[in-house]
């Protein structure tokens, strides 16, 4: 009883939204108006168009550039919060440091990156005060750079945090264990360190290629609409109500996505995690 | 701090590449708070033109197409709504999960669901379903549940099944 209404929730906010995307995706679409009949129309265009891969491919471009660096940043930052950071008390207020920025939207904070790095931005005034460039480097902004650089700003400690819960979670002996029998700290990060904090790295890996996959706001400002993923597109077919064809998108990322989770927990065991 | 026996050199490099990190996560923001006293005739640059307060009044005057007094109601209001219902439902949910019962693995596996599936295709998918069931979108309803139960709710769902419910009320706020 106690967890009906959490239940409700879910069959009506997760279960039936996605069931109706699914029906959706299967109506066929006008200029106008949405028809409900069953036509797989929808789908064979969305594959047979050229545009569909290449936006995935952007997409997964992306997804693997943000998620290389979120997790090296990721794990070294909870590395140190770990097991260099003495104290309970510093690890708290160094993390709660870190914690802060997220407290204000993403939108702000893509939006900050703008007078750092346009034409005239920090960045590039810097550079040529220092007599470094002449001419303001162009691609800092508006660029798959910046979109890559927004979304590592945005999703860092979506990394950094549950690698830092399995750290903590490795016993402190092991560590001595291995320091005894003559292992070097390399050797300790490498044999010990690492496979034991994998579900972390698994469920931050999670996070942030299901957060990426099915962005499309960071993509549209910071690429100043210059580049597409696969959710601006779904976003720009829902603008032109074309409903259907979005839904019909939106299942083949939900089944991308899917899969590509599904390839990490195989490689990853996280249920001792969760 | 306390300090046992002497640091190694692994320590001042990783610290200073976490107060890098630091930077990195500090630096546009405080940029763009500077920025925000800009003169009139200043923008999203740095060349300060001029200190003034004068964005922020014309952020408060009342506009015809800015209405940000309205905007920040709803805003609070919203996440009121959202923080009261989340509490709520996951704290009987906590403890329900305390103990085995009919249903609880399904429960467990739409709950890593809500988390897996890019928050785009719920937020169509609601959009849709009201769609089709003719009810009336309105941030009251349809973005009430968007936006809280799928995002936040679950990422507490977690966190009460891993640490007690007692303890998840108390950790409260952070998700």
């Amino acid at each position: 009883m106690q967890v009906a209404p959490l239940t409700l929730v879910f069959v009506g906010f997760l279960f039936f939204p996605l069931l109706a995307i699914v029906v959706v995706s299967f109506w066929d679409y006008t200029a106008y108006t949405t028809v409900p009949t069953f036509v797989l129309t929808n789908y064979r265009d969305v594959l047979s168009s050229s545009v569909t891969y290449t936006t995935y491919v952007n997409t997964f471009k992306y997804a693997g550039f943000t998620w290389f660096f979120t997790l090296t940043i990721g794990f070294t930052v909870a590395y140190f919060l770990a097991f260099h950071v003495r104290t309970f008390i510093w690890q708290l207020v160094l993390f709660l440091i870190c914690t802060v920025p997220f407290l204000t939207s993403n939108i702000i904070r893509m939006i900050s990156w703008v007078p750092f790095l346009g034409r005239h931005g920090i960045f590039n005034s810097t550079l040529q005060a220092m007599g470094l460039i002449s001419e303001p480097l162009e691609f800092l902004l508006f660029s798959d750079f910046a979109v890559v650089l927004a979304f590592v700003h945005l999703y860092t400690l979506f990394m950094a945090i549950p690698i830092f819960n399995s750290m903590m979670r490795i016993d402190r002996s092991l560590l001595a264990a291995a320091a005894d029998c003559g292992a070097s700290d390399g050797q300790v990060l490498r044999d010990v360190i690492i496979p034991l904090s994998k579900p972390g790295m698994a469920i931050g890996s999670i996070f942030v290629v299901t957060l990426v996959m099915g962005d499309f706001i960071t993509v549209r400002l910071m690429s100043g609409g210059q580049s597409a993923s696969v959710g601006l597109m779904m976003m720009n077919q829902i603008a032109l109500l074309q409903y259907p064809a979005a839904a019909a998108n939106a299942v083949i990322l939900l089944i991308v996505t899917l899969l590509i989770v599904m390839a990490m927990v195989r490689i990853v065991d996280i249920r001792k995690e969760l | 701090m306390m300090d046992k026996g002497r640091r190694p050199r692994s320590f001042y490099v990783l610290g200073a590449f976490f107060g890098v990190f630091v930077l990195f996560l500090y630096g546009p923001l405080s940029a763009i708070i500077l920025l925000s006293f800009q003169g009139p005739s200043g923008g999203l640059t740095f060349q300060m033109n001029d200190i003034s307060t004068h964005w922020f009044t014309a952020l408060f005057a009342q506009q015809r197409v800015r209405d940000f007094w309205g905007a920040f109601q709803r805003s609070l209001a919203l996440a009121t709504l959202v923080t009261l219902l989340t509490v709520v439902l996951l704290l009987l949910a906590g403890l329900a999960f305390r103990r085995r019962f009919r249903g609880a693995t399904a429960l467990f596996y739409l709950a890593v669901a809500s988390l897996i599936v890019p928050s785009i295709l719920i937020s169509l998918g609601i959009g849709l379903m009201f769609n089709i069931l003719g009810w009336e979108t309105a941030w009251y309803s349809s973005a009430l549940g968007g936006t809280s139960h799928l995002d936040a709710t679950v990422r507490r769902a977690h966190h009460v099944r891993r640490f007690q419910p007692v303890q998840s009320l108390l950790r409260g706020g952070g998700v």
